[in-house]
């Protein structure tokens, strides 16, 4: 086992908590990495890690009180590049690459840049390259370009560039999250030499069963804290589990009163690289909760039905007709509505006011003689909206970008109820709320549920899932895993769907 | 032929087939299209666009734009010609540097308002341009600049390895094609082969990781700028050179040609790609096709409609791949091991 010929931690952290104006991002968090060690972090989103990987690589200063170490050396403060001198090298998501420039400067760019030199030197650009794909024991053409290679190979390309960095500490955050099985067994093969040359290795991950695989130590967080760290011989999955999802769930579960008939019905639709086989009814006055990890299909899949993205195969009925939306506004004449998960960027034009922005899919309605808008008509329908939604201030004229988060997605979410919509989708609809105004957005989309409507909601928050579906869908590497009633689930139940390819033992 | 797959898979390949395809044509239209000399002649009188087309690759390569090439070059070819007829001045190379110098300080100008005020590249440059066009009508008059020095006249006419032709004509490479050749080499050494053009080209490609590893993006951005300005002083007194005389109003609209040509040879506007080499071919082909239409005797209102609509679809064609491509991409890695629904 790597523990036993461990002296000290490369990295150790103590105390370390982080906080932003009404946030505790994280709080006293003490966090250590040995060489020759994989560790493997772990939490929901939200649970702090990115944070954590963010104060380690020296983007984020800590607040006072914590210690870090490294190699036993006390460190004052880290900036950035600091770290990455010290060798401590993230690879982030989006790997950081120049994708119109070649495999071998890639690799090697930084070393020139550190070099100094005024010219390339091409023939130890070549080298250096040759070397760090060679110590990886894998084979890529050092020509060829970045945007031309699979996601895999462009993975390997950046742990290739942090060998030459001189890595101590490797960072890996979801290097697993687009590969495919195959890949991720040739990704883990690459670990595992790292970790036997002494390297050091956090990685951060949702796939329980790939953290069991590769993992020599696990630490949970939730919500900013420590909840637990432990070899992963000590740990099982259920354990695991329930350490990720102890959360509290203090708002109380709002069960739907009057639910009727089926509104929706979505057979067997697949699309190659966004979901697969997904089938689901869905009932009028009902709340369908779907959840599951990101980047498990649920947003490409509700997207689907609103014709942002087409199915390959498969069919959509809407009471009893078959529907293939091809675009979002014949979704709308459908009766679907649909509140994107950026509601600053997708829900609202931020630079206008309250009213053009929740008149704006109404347009045509508030039209005269000619053609042209019927102003007191629209101030009078926007009000009253602003009036139904409770949006504060009441101001039609402010700017969309002037109101709170809360009530930004009340106007998205009024500008959707102008279309008097059969079937609301929202997307991630508390996404970056105060806690106050998120059970305000949750006892709304309850009410409109009661009143007839059917609502889909895609969430990542447990908490918020079981606060108000009647039903909820579990989704995982774009197919559906599970189905439960929203009254006796538990946050365990759909954790396990979400992470695990079989059930925990 | 995974050979010849792999040459048409570079860029420059399609601009050299549609180059050839061109030149073809025209010679079929008029058998002179091939001659040397018209082939030197079409290289001479585009030897400023080449020029200018090099520094914009610079710009368009890091992501941005530069609209205000024809306001930089009117502004150089009048003050380094006023110099010129109220000094004397005859001295080319030092004509060169004090244009290159202008040049160089206009482009640093626009540069430093795209990188450290961050303005978007088009509003800076357009605005720019509105100032040089209304300070040169404020100074000039309106009025050309003629009798300038003899030997600026003479410097055009320049011939190297020249020789009589049978019909008593002069032959030979004019001065025109070293200058834009040695506008091409400066620009590839800079671009393959230096840190900095390295450097430019990182940033053009993924400004986040070039700032990642420590380059420092406003002064690359500003030093692009800088670059195109030099080029586009060094054209102004190549220009100057071959007309004899100085039209204050010249180069209206001219960014439009530059910025064509660039984009014809295969630079994308998004940034982080473009090859002297590519940049050289859409030059000449932006040149060979207005050549072709002129010796086929058709007007110049469809030489503009011609051009132009061969840059739509350029530019089209490669969007339309773009897309293509963003919409295959693989968002969700689907578990295909299980069979129908897992619950």
């Amino acid at each position: 086992m790597p523990q036993d010929k461990q002296q000290a931690p490369f990295l150790r952290l103590q105390h370390v908590s982080k906080t932003f104006p009404g946030v505790n991002a994280l709080q006293d968090i003490s966090f250590d990495v040995c060489a020759g060690e994989v560790h493997a972090l772990i939490g929901e989103n939200g649970a702090g890690k990115s944070t954590l990987i963010k104060v380690l690589s020296g983007v984020y200063q800590p607040d006072p009180g914590a210690v870090i170490e490294i190699e036993g050396e006390r460190v004052s403060s880290l900036t950035p590049i600091e770290a990455m001198r010290k060798g401590i090298i993230v690879i982030f998501q989006d790997f950081s690459l120049f994708p119109t420039l070649t495999v071998k400067e890639n690799i090697a760019f930084s070393e020139q840049v550190d070099k100094g030199n005024k010219l390339v030197d091409w023939k130890g650009v070549e080298k250096t390259a040759r070397k760090a794909i060679e110590e990886l024991g894998v084979n890529i053409d050092l020509n060829a370009r970045i945007n031309t290679l699979s996601t895999a190979k462009q993975q390997l390309v950046a742990i290739a560039r942090a060998l030459v960095y001189d890595a101590k500490l490797l960072v890996m955050d979801e290097p697993t999250s687009a590969l495919s099985s195959g890949e991720v067994d040739a990704l883990f093969r690459i670990v595992d030499r790292l970790r036997s040359r002494g390297m050091a290795i956090i990685f951060i991950s949702h796939k329980l069963d790939e953290l069991f695989r590769i993992a020599d130590r696990m630490t949970v967080l939730r919500d900013g804290t420590l909840v637990g760290s432990a070899p992963t011989q000590e740990m099982d999955r259920k354990k695991l589990i329930s350490m990720m999802v102890g959360r509290e769930i203090s708002e109380e579960h709002m069960a739907g009163s009057h639910i009727g008939d089926p509104i929706l019905e979505v057979k067997n639709i697949s699309k190659q690289g966004n979901f697969q086989n997904i089938s689901f009814t869905l009932k009028r006055g009902e709340v369908l909760g779907i959840t599951g990890l990101v980047g498990a299909g649920r947003t490409e899949m509700v997207r689907a039905l609103f014709g942002l993205n087409h199915p390959d195969s498969g069919e959509i009925y809407m009471e009893g007709k078959p529907i293939a939306p091809k675009s979002p506004a014949e979704a709308q004449q459908l009766g679907i509505a649909f509140v994107p998960e950026s509601r600053q960027t997708e829900g609202l034009i931020l630079q206008q006011n309250a009213e053009n922005n929740i008149t704006l899919s109404i347009l045509r309605t508030l039209t005269g003689a000619g053609g042209l808008i019927r102003f007191p008509l629209r101030r009078t329908r926007a009000q009253e909206l602003i009036k139904d939604l409770n949006v504060k201030p009441p101001y039609p004229d402010m700017d969309a970008a002037k109101f709170s988060g809360g009530n930004q997605q009340k106007i998205v979410v009024a500008k959707w109820l102008a279309t008097n919509p059969k079937v609301l989708i929202v997307d991630e609809p508390t996404n970056g709320i105060d806690v106050g105004s998120k059970s305000e957005i949750h006892r709304l989309l309850r009410d409109l549920a009661d009143q007839g409507m059917a609502v889909i909601m895609v969430s990542s928050e447990l908490p918020e899932i079981f606060s108000i579906s009647d039903r909820i869908l579990v989704m995982r590497r774009g197919r559906i895993t599970g189905e439960f009633d929203g009254a006796t689930a538990t946050q365990e139940m759909l954790m396990e769907k979400a992470v695990l390819s079989s059930p925990a033992s | 032929m995974p050979k010849l797959k792999k040459l048409f898979a570079h860029k420059e390949a399609s601009v050299l087939v549609m180059l050839l395809a061109v030149m073809l044509i025209s010679t079929m239209f008029n058998p002179t299209f091939l001659s040397f000399e018209n082939i030197m002649d079409v290289i001479k009188s585009n030897a400023v666009l080449g020029m200018c087309a090099m520094g914009m690759l610079l710009i368009i390569i890091t992501g941005g734009i530069d609209v205000s090439i024809g306001g930089q070059l009117a502004l150089v070819t009048v003050l380094t010609g006023q110099l010129m007829k109220g000094t004397g001045l005859d001295n080319m190379l030092l004509i060169y540097i004090i244009g290159i110098a202008i040049g160089g300080v206009i482009g640093l100008l626009n540069g430093m308002m795209v990188a450290r005020l961050c303005l978007p590249p088009i509003i800076a440059t357009l605005g720019m341009n509105s100032v040089i066009r209304g300070f040169l009508k404020y100074y000039t008059n309106g009025a050309w600049i003629n009798q300038l020095p003899e030997s600026v006249g003479s410097f055009g006419m320049i011939k190297l390895f020249s020789f009589k032709s049978a019909a008593g004509a002069d032959i030979g490479l004019p001065i025109q094609f070293i200058l834009f050749a040695l506008a091409m080499l400066v620009t590839w050494f800079l671009l393959k082969r230096t840190l900095l053009g390295r450097s430019v080209m990182a940033m053009g490609s993924s400004p986040v990781a070039a700032e990642r590893i420590g380059l420092n993006n406003k002064r690359l951005t500003a030093f692009a700028y800088a670059f195109s300005g030099m080029m586009a002083g060094f054209a102004a007194i190549t220009y100057t050179s071959i007309m004899k005389s100085v039209d204050p109003n010249a180069f209206s609209s001219y960014e439009m040609d530059v910025i064509g040509a660039v984009v014809l040879g295969g630079a994308l506007l998004s940034g982080g790609s473009g090859t002297v080499l590519g940049t050289f071919l859409g030059v000449m082909l932006f040149a060979f096709i207005s050549n072709g239409l002129t010796l086929g005797h058709i007007s110049t209102y469809w030489q503009s409609i011609i051009v132009g609509a061969i840059i739509l679809i350029a530019v089209s064609f490669d969007m339309v791949k773009l897309h293509r491509e963003e919409q295959r991409r693989t968002k969700v890695d689907i578990d295909m091991t299980v069979q129908g629904r897992g619950a």
